[in-house]
């Protein structure tokens, strides 16, 4: 009987994979432009069994061999359906045309990626979106709309940072065309580095990590270029309060070759500088520079060369004279990041893509200062000093994606990246008169380090109402003697309750390997990645979570997740310890901690219609532990916020109009305050109050500022002109004029008549109500 | 470095019309507490200094009321100390015992009992090298040896001082008196483990000055290390036999072999100060082994070689 059944099943499985199969493959790209399109949707209308383009916009499925009907779609596209018959592999690659905004078209009825996709605590914003929703001093920005969605904040007010579900700034791997860039802030976080007019598209990854990322513990931040515009020559260029910047992009051999180059910069330094001393000047400024090629060898073979240039200057002059004395001192200052990656797409079949990258990164940070000091045209003394630090990588990355059917979608790939960290080259110079006393040059810790992972992700189905996403990611690094490994398993699991709801789990192990070093709680130029030792070992983190999304109608979403995360081997600067001074090295200067972070995220998000946008809350709490800061006790991390709460909408009313708003509300960040002043020994010895005098401060992060929240207004004006689109922006930061914290202060109240003093906390707040406008054309 | 960055930032921010106004504060901890200072040392008695923390929202500094202050080794009391008014002082008549442990507990109306503990360090000799300038006109340059035995972490304390004394004449009397001035603040050096003053740091000014002259072995554990310092001399003595008075002159480098709580205690004095108006940076707590109040109960034994620059003899 045994033998009979198990024939029976072989029989079985036989004509099951006997059945003749076909795969058909391409790529997806926007019709009026050439431009790739990101998770567009591929599927078959009967079955709803289907596929999404991956970052190249390269699809593969494969199904029995028939007749059937595909629908190509894509958020923002009107859909393309295609009867094919199905009797070989084929290639067929779709243009699709963006809609108009009355369009309103349902696509089948095959629910939207958010519910069906096992991917979770993902959320991807279309470039359209960062553009329409108003922003400061008319700068739209990446990193700000980013800090709009639950589960992500800000830090302080106007700051580019991001602390995703309880994570530091330094968690996060930014990726700008998958090159990893170390410092994303211009002028200390105001803005960031991604200028909005070189991207295509921006994916926001807070949990559920797939096998293919590695490298921090909270997120991933991968952000795609415009590639350039396949058909036409087009461009655009806008005059805002602050910075000027332009985009220009079109076809090189048509169909064949692109490019895309954008380029921004401030132009505060240009206008005041008229109005400067000629002994006493200044400036500051920023640019970007964004630049993209790709050539298409192929069908098979394309080419891409992408690269990014940007920095801040910051540079004052003065000459001071008294008597026959003249003193000429100079500074100047300036950090940014190049990012360069070559990139090689390659389809071997129909059902295997492969993409090869090699990328190099670096952000450097240099300051000069140079002191003279004259008697009458003598030259008395002279001193100078040049401080550079950087960190600089190269990288080697495989991936490739293989679809063997339509029930398993498989990547798989290694990468090799080179670090090479120079924290701190000090050159000191100092003569008196024409003798140079002496001339030190100090390096600290100069290391170079070797990182290689490795990973494999299944995209699979189990039937039709569980999906699962297993992956595995490996690591290893090299730095002096020490080699750690790390073997991080990532599992994410849908299950649809109804063709409309599906629940959601998944788990993440991450492992970081590298630190960033800061003193302050603002983004400094200053702040250092430094590699892990023997003695700082990497950051760890596990993070579960669960959730449900539920599509209530096409384009319109509601979604809740719960995250709980743990991390290990967190650093923070032992008490009274800096990075600056002192001879000890770094690592002996940090405390390795754990940290917890938990909460509950909800989204409400709508796509289609002419009114978009999402309404978010996070409740959620964050906490450290590190032996020997706040007497061992656990404390709120500084950015734990129990309530955050965003909305961002964007409406268009017509073809010439189109309003954008957000608002924002979040718990105080915690901040640690003195409650008495107690009396210390001065370095004379003497110990009364007003001769030595400190503050005692109670527990860690004791007090917490007053809510955060802000009213954004924007406002566009579209005109039809003879060669393109002529766009009036007005944007209204702050619009209530809410006096958010930036930061506290104690100052001394006298009483009168006595010396007696008590302290009173004072709170700055950086931005009132800030109106811009911004002018821009379209062609 | 740090600073002119910082303060960059600070203006940048204030182009963006910072505004200000004041918070309602009320710390959710306000009980006022003892801070106790005891620095122990086998050459002198049994002291410490009692204060009560002031809340930083009013106006007066509160008493302690009924305050008193006892000494305890090996859990038994060995004696209450009794205040001096004048030198603002609680003072024993025994004197601690090297390598001994010692517990100093306070006491004060409606506050909590504040104690701590400490034990007392043999001093640790040094080697003074001849000064390589000795002229009393401008500043003495240093080389002190110090041998570490390596067997524990050692903290000391640079504790350079000026001894002078003068004669006052009348027809019928002759009077003497003498003074002691600490003069921390005019040593210099570029001597790593003193990180203090150094031209390098005037020029840089990114980091907290080193006013205590603490320094640990953690650069020359074990070894022998030569420290280098130099000692600006005060104006008014560059010419002593010409000083109304002054019959003798002496400077003193005092080295005290100190515990490690003083040595957390005063590093993070200073380091708090360095940073205290940096609202960007997380405040420094400062270091205490006092438990239920604040302050610091540490020991330290000296060693004390002096140079004589003026004996009128």
């Amino acid at each position: 009987m045994k033998i009979k059944l198990l024939l029976f099943f072989v029989l079985c499985s036989t004509i099951t994979f006997a059945q003749k199969k076909v795969t058909i493959s391409g790529y997806i790209t926007d019709a009026n432009t050439g431009e790739a399109l990101i998770n567009a949707s591929v599927f078959e209308v009967n079955t709803y069994r289907g596929v999404t383009t991956n970052n190249y916009g390269f699809y593969s499925l494969t199904l029995p061999a028939s007749q059937t009907t595909i629908a190509f779609s894509y958020v923002g596209y009107r859909a393309k359906y295609r009867e094919i018959i199905l009797n070989e592999n084929k290639r067929i690659d779709i243009a699709l045309n963006p809609k108009q905004l009355e369009e309103v078209k349902v696509v089948a009825k095959r629910a939207d990626d958010k519910v069906t996709s096992s991917q979770m605590s993902k959320v991807d914003i279309p470039i359209e979106k960062i553009q329409n929703l108003p922003a400061f001093l008319g700068e739209a920005d990446v990193i700000k709309t980013l800090q709009l969605l639950p589960g992500v904040q800000s830090g302080t007010e106007g700051s580019s940072g991001l602390y995703v579900r309880g994570g530091g700034p330094d968690q996060n791997l930014l990726l700008l065309d998958g090159v990893p860039v170390y410092n994303a802030n211009h002028l200390f976080g105001f803005f960031s580095v991604f200028n909005p007019n070189a991207i295509k598209n921006v994916s926001l990854y807070k949990g559920g990590f797939p096998a293919r990322f590695g490298g921090r513990l909270s997120s991933v931040v991968d952000i795609r270029m415009k590639e350039g515009n396949m058909k036409e020559y087009h461009g655009k260029f806008s005059v805002g309060l602050i910075s000027s910047n332009f985009n220009f992009e079109g076809p090189i051999a048509k169909d064949k070759t692109a490019f895309n180059i954008s380029a921004r910069r401030t132009y505060a330094d240009l206008l005041a500088r008229p109005f400067m001393k000629s002994k006493e000047r200044g400036g500051f400024y920023f640019y970007d520079l964004n630049a993209k090629i790709n050539h298409k060898f192929n069908d098979r073979s394309r080419i891409y060369l992408s690269a990014y240039l940007g920095s801040d200057v910051a540079h004052t002059y003065s000459e001071e004279a008294y008597n026959s004395y003249n003193d000429i001192d100079k500074s100047n200052m300036n950090w940014g990041n190049t990012t360069t990656a070559l990139r090689w797409n390659y389809i071997f079949n129909e059902k295997l893509f492969s993409n090869t990258t090699l990328t190099y990164s670096k952000y450097t940070f240099k300051v000069g200062l140079d002191e003279k000091e004259y008697k009458l045209k003598d030259l008395l003394k002279h001193q100078n000093l040049d401080y550079t630090s950087h960190i600089e990588d190269i990288a080697y990355k495989q991936d490739f994606d293989y679809f063997p059917n339509p029930n398993h979608a498989i990547k798989f790939g290694l990468n090799y990246i080179y670090h090479h960290f120079k924290p701190g080259v000090k050159t000191l110079n100092k003569k008196d008169g024409n003798t140079t006393e002496f001339e030190t040059q100090s390096v600290d810790d100069n290391k170079k380090a070797h990182e290689v992972s490795a990973y494999i992700e299944d995209d699979f189905s189990l039937g039709a109402r569980l999906k699962m996403n297993l992956g595995l990611h490996l690591s290893g690094f090299n730095v002096d003697k020490s080699f750690y490994t790390s073997i991080e398993p990532r599992a994410s699991l849908r299950y649809m309750l109804s063709n409309k709801v599906s629940l959601k789990a998944a788990y993440s192990k991450m492992q970081q390997y590298i630190h960033l070093l800061s003193n302050s709680t603002i983004s400094l130029p200053t702040d250092l990645w430094l590699p892990v030792t023997k003695k700082v070992k990497p950051m760890k983190s596990e993070q579960f979570a669960v959730g449900a999304v539920y599509q209530i109608q096409k384009g319109v979403n509601f979604s809740l997740e719960g995250f709980y995360k743990k991390m290990d081997n967190l650093i923070a600067y032992k008490e009274g310890a800096s990075f600056f001074g002192g001879n000890r090295s770094w690592e002996d200067k940090v405390e390795i901690g754990k940290g917890w972070s938990y909460g509950v995220e909800a989204l409400l998000s709508k796509e289609v219609g002419k009114t978009t946008g999402w309404i978010g809350y996070t409740l959620s709490w964050a906490d450290r532990q590190f032996e020997n800061l706040n007497f061992g006790e656990k404390f709120p991390a500084r950015y734990d916020r129990r309530h955050d709460i965003s909305i961002a909408l964007t409406h268009k009313f017509n073809k010439r109009i189109d309003i954008g708003a957000t608002w924002v509300y979040g718990t105080g960040n915690a901040l640690t305050v003195s409650t008495h002043i107690m009396r210390t020994p001065s370095a004379s010895g003497s110990f009364k109050y007003g001769s030595g005098e400190a503050n005692f401060y109670g527990k860690r992060n004791n007090y917490r500022m007053s809510p955060y929240h802000r009213l954004d207004l924007g406002i566009n004006f579209h005109k039809q002109k003879k060669h393109g689109i002529r766009t009036w922006n007005i944007s209204i930061y702050n619009a209530y004029s809410r006096q958010n914290p930036f930061f506290l202060y104690f100052e001394e109240q006298y009483k009168s008549g006595t010396h007696q003093s008590r302290k009173q906390l004072k709170q700055v707040s950086l931005f009132p109500i800030v109106p811009s406008i911004t002018y821009s054309y379209k062609f | 470095m740090y600073k002119k960055i910082f303060i960059f930032t600070l203006l940048a921010s204030s182009l963006f019309s910072a505004c200000r106004k004041t918070i309602e504060f009320e710390p959710e901890n306000n009980e006022d507490f003892i801070i106790l200072f005891s620095e122990l040392n086998p050459d002198s008695t049994f002291r410490a200094k009692l204060s009560r923390a002031k809340s930083i929202v009013v106006y007066e500094n509160q008493k302690l009321i009924n305050p008193k202050v006892e000494i305890y080794a090996d859990g038994q009391l060995l004696e209450q100390l009794t205040y001096n008014a004048t030198r603002e002082i609680w003072l024993g008549t025994q004197k601690p015992e090297i390598n001994k442990e010692y517990e100093v507990r306070a006491y004060a109306d409606g506050l909590k009992t504040v104690s701590g503990t400490t034990t007392i360090l043999p001093p640790v000799k040094y080697t003074l090298l001849t000064p390589t300038t000795l002229t009393p006109k401008a500043y003495i340059e240093w080389e002190m040896t110090i041998k570490d035995n390596g067997e524990e972490e050692n903290y000391f304390q640079l504790n350079p001082y000026l001894y002078t004394k003068y004669e006052e004449k009348t027809a019928t009397t002759t009077t003497y008196s003498e003074t002691i001035s600490r003069y921390l603040k005019r040593v210099k050096s570029e001597d790593p483990v003193l990180s203090h003053n150094s031209t390098e740091k005037e020029f840089l000014d990114d980091s907290p000055e080193n006013d205590y002259l603490i320094l640990s072995d953690e650069l020359f554990n074990g070894k022998t290390y030569t420290l280098k310092y130099s000692f600006s001399l005060p104006y008014h003595l560059s010419q002593p036999e010409k000083v109304p008075g002054l019959i003798k002159y002496t400077v003193n480098t005092e080295l005290r072999h100190i515990s490690r709580e003083l040595y957390l205690y005063y590093k993070t004095i200073n380091i708090q100060d360095f940073y205290y108006e940096n609202p960007f940076t997380e405040p420094v707590q400062i270091f205490s082994n006092v438990k239920n109040g604040a302050g610091v109960v540490g020991s330290y034994s000296s060693y004390n070689t002096s140079i004589t620059l003026f004996d009128k003899k």
